[in-house]
């Protein structure tokens, strides 16, 4: 119990001192901003386009720093919720966003895909990618 | 072969012939049978065999299709960065034990994730078992293909293997698996569905698969010897039996053959075939036994007259012989019994013949030897031919002279004898004329002339001699007269006794010539020359010594008469 309260309260310190993370699509996309609650129904694939684009969420496989912040932050949801969130859908015919295994390969498939939309620490931003959001 | 042998061979085929029959009809049918049997229970096993390697194809693409459908391939679009892909393949690879690989090929045909890492950023190619489609898990959009490369060899796990049996994949048209079999096998084949160039091949060897029939033949056919041993003697205990009472008769005819005893018999104490054939042939010997001894008979009858027949021939051979030593009427009168060949003698009227040649001691004085034995024995073969054509009977020969007579052993009576005496006389005196102008033409100087005597008075007649030596002669005083007689007549006459005269003097014309007393005789006999046969002259025949007359006067004609009157005249002038 001591441990969780330690790591939250670490999180909050950061999130409240500076954005660590970014929420990115492809540096030739469309999009240039988004709302956090725009993005989360994105991600939970309540809403697939934002500004007349079809938009493909893209979530960081695992447990990995970015994506737990980006489920706090962004999503509001911990990992117990997000699932029941997910089993429910799943009845509805709707499945969980893609998912990669690495920041890089987040990174890459951003690039690649067309509409693709994801996170990455705000380090790795680059000209090649564009960041809509940071958390 | 021996009927017992038959007996043996034809009830045994006919025994085992249906059991043989049976035999090969139901190994050539059932063989075959077994053989459709066999191979619908291979195709059986094969089917089944490729229907597991089927459903494993499917099983196959459904995990594919599973694996493709999975969001790591969504990996894909960024080159399967974190190796997810590719760990995917790996592990799939390893959980089915597959002998080969799995690509994921992108759309531009890179190998982008395989689980052979020496495929990946590699072109693909066409050699992948099959592909199924890899679509992103956000809009459906085909991001590339997952292909297997499947070899054959992963096959093998499906194949069974047995001792006896064993499969085979062809592919191309060349085995790749499985051990070659040399020995003849039963095969069927299934091309498999999936993999059209893969051919799966069951094979079993056929000294196996027909080991049950080929068993079962084994048996038949220790039971066909086992059948044929104990049919076999069965046939001869029956053979046997059947045989006995047939050698029993052929040891008999055997028997018979071998001493010719026919009295032997075959013992009958069965009413069957076998007792009528010995009954039959006891008739049939019985009936060589008849005619056995009615040829021994006449076989002893044939020879008893071939001998007599010998000794007939033997004796008609030693007749003929000694018929030339006797005269022709004693000789038939002995072999035709009317002469009896004992001592005795009786006492008939004969007429007695004596010629002789005139003067013969001088001229075979003149004469060579050879000369002389051939105008001799000439003149005593014409001379016995007449007497014999005038049924003479020739008492014997001395030396030159001829001793004949008439009336015994034939008689015609004692006139006609003297007549046929006569005749012969004068022919015997006509035969010297003539061999005489023969033998001077011959160029003998010396010709004979022979002389005649004749008389007719009482002989004693027989045989005389002793029992080892007879002759058959006649003896007595008119045999004596006779022979003076001969000695009174002239050269080429012929001179008979009164008593001849008298019996004769109508058949020949006779001139009383002298009277003579011969010795012994009391009274004086008167002696005829004989001139010619006949009463009635129409021949006259004049023979004195320097000249010679023949007068025929039935056969000259009216002007040879004239000429021989003319021709005598002149002759008596000259005389």
């Amino acid at each position: 119990m001591k441990c969780w309260l330690l790591i939250l309260l670490i999180l909050f310190s950061q999130s409240t001192l500076s954005a660590d993370f970014a929420v990115i699509v492809s540096a030739t996309s469309g999009i240039d901003v988004l709302s956090s609650e725009r993005i989360r129904d994105i991600f939970l694939k309540k809403r697939r386009f934002a500004q007349g684009k079809r938009l493909v969420p893209v979530n960081l496989l695992g447990s990995k720093p970015p994506r737990l912040a980006f489920e706090r932050r962004i999503l509001e949801m911990d990992r117990l919720n997000l699932q029941q969130y997910w089993t429910a859908s799943h009845f509805k015919g709707v499945t969980p966003p893609a998912t990669q295994a690495s920041l890089a390969s987040v990174k890459l498939f951003i690039e690649k895909v067309d509409g693709a939309i994801g996170y990455l620490p705000i380090e790795m931003v680059d000209d090649r990618v564009k960041v809509i959001y940071e958390f | 072969m021996s009927f017992r042998l038959r007996v043996i061979v034809l009830m045994t085929v006919l025994s085992l012939a249906p059991y043989i029959v049976t035999m090969i009809v139901m190994g050539n049918v059932y063989r075959d049978d077994y053989e459709r049997r066999i191979r619908d229970n291979m195709t059986h096993e094969l089917d089944i065999t490729n229907e597991r390697i089927e459903q494993s194809f499917q099983s196959l693409r459904k995990d594919m299709a599973f694996i493709a459908s999975l969001d790591t391939m969504d990996d894909l679009l960024t080159g399967d960065l974190d190796k997810r892909i590719t760990n995917l393949l790996v592990l799939k690879k390893n959980d089915m034990q597959l002998i080969g690989w799995f690509d994921v090929i992108d759309t531009d045909g890179n190998v982008v994730a395989s689980s052979n890492p020496d495929r990946i950023a590699t072109s693909a190619d066409s050699s992948g078992l099959f592909s199924v489609p890899i679509r992103s898990s956000f809009d459906d959009n085909q991001l590339g293909q997952l292909t297997i490369h499947y070899s054959f060899e992963n096959l093998d796990r499906f194949l069974p293997e047995s001792e006896h049996s064993h499969y085979h994949l062809i592919v191309e048209d060349q085995q790749v698996t499985g051990p070659l079999n040399t020995d003849p096998v039963i095969s069927v084949s299934r091309v498999l569905t999936d993999w059209p160039a893969v051919t799966v091949t069951l094979e079993q060897e056929r000294q196996f698969a027909f080991s049950l029939l080929n068993s079962a033949e084994n048996l038949f056919v220790i039971v066909l010897l086992v059948g044929i041993f104990v049919i076999a003697s069965i046939a001869f205990f029956v053979a046997t039996i059947i045989v006995k009472p047939i050698l029993q008769l052929s040891g008999t005819a055997e028997s018979i053959t071998q001493t010719q005893d026919y009295s032997q018999r075959v013992a009958i104490n069965r009413n069957d075939e076998i007792g009528q054939l010995s009954h039959s042939f006891n008739l049939m010997i019985n009936g060589m036994q008849d005619m056995i001894s009615r040829l021994k008979a006449e076989n002893e009858n044939r020879i008893k007259l071939a001998k007599e027949k010998d000794r007939a021939e033997m004796l008609q051979d030693l007749s003929t012989k000694l018929s030339r030593y006797l005269s022709p009427q004693i000789y038939e009168s002995i072999f035709s019994g009317e002469q009896d060949t004992t001592l005795g003698s009786s006492r008939k009227k004969l007429t007695v013949f004596f010629s002789d040649i005139v003067d013969f001691t001088s001229t075979t004085d003149q004469m060579e030897s050879e000369d002389l034995t051939n105008l001799l024995n000439q003149y005593l073969k014409e001379m016995s031919d007449i007497a014999l054509r005038y049924g003479a009977t020739i008492d014997k020969y001395i030396g030159d002279a001829i001793m004949i007579f008439f009336g015994d052993p034939k008689t015609l009576g004692v006139s006609e004898d003297a007549k046929a005496c006569i005749e012969m006389a004068l022919e015997m005196q006509r035969r010297v004329r003539e061999l005489k102008s023969e033998w001077g033409a011959a160029g003998y100087s010396k010709p004979f002339s022979i002389r005649i005597g004749i008389h007719t008075g009482y002989c004693t007649v027989g045989n005389f001699g002793t029992e080892n030596r007879l002759d058959y002669t006649i003896i007595g005083s008119a045999v004596n007269l006779a022979s003076r007689i001969e000695g009174q007549a002239e050269p080429g006459t012929v001179f008979v006794s009164e008593d001849t005269q008298l019996l004769v003097r109508d058949h020949f014309s006779m001139t009383p010539t002298s009277t003579f007393t011969p010795k012994g005789f009391s009274q004086p006999i008167q002696l005829f020359r004989v001139i010619s046969s006949g009463v009635t002259r129409s021949e006259i025949v004049i023979e004195e010594s320097g000249f010679s007359l023949k007068l025929d006067s039935q056969e000259l004609t009216e002007a040879g008469r004239q000429d021989i009157k003319t021709r005598l005249l002149n002759l008596i002038d000259d005389l």
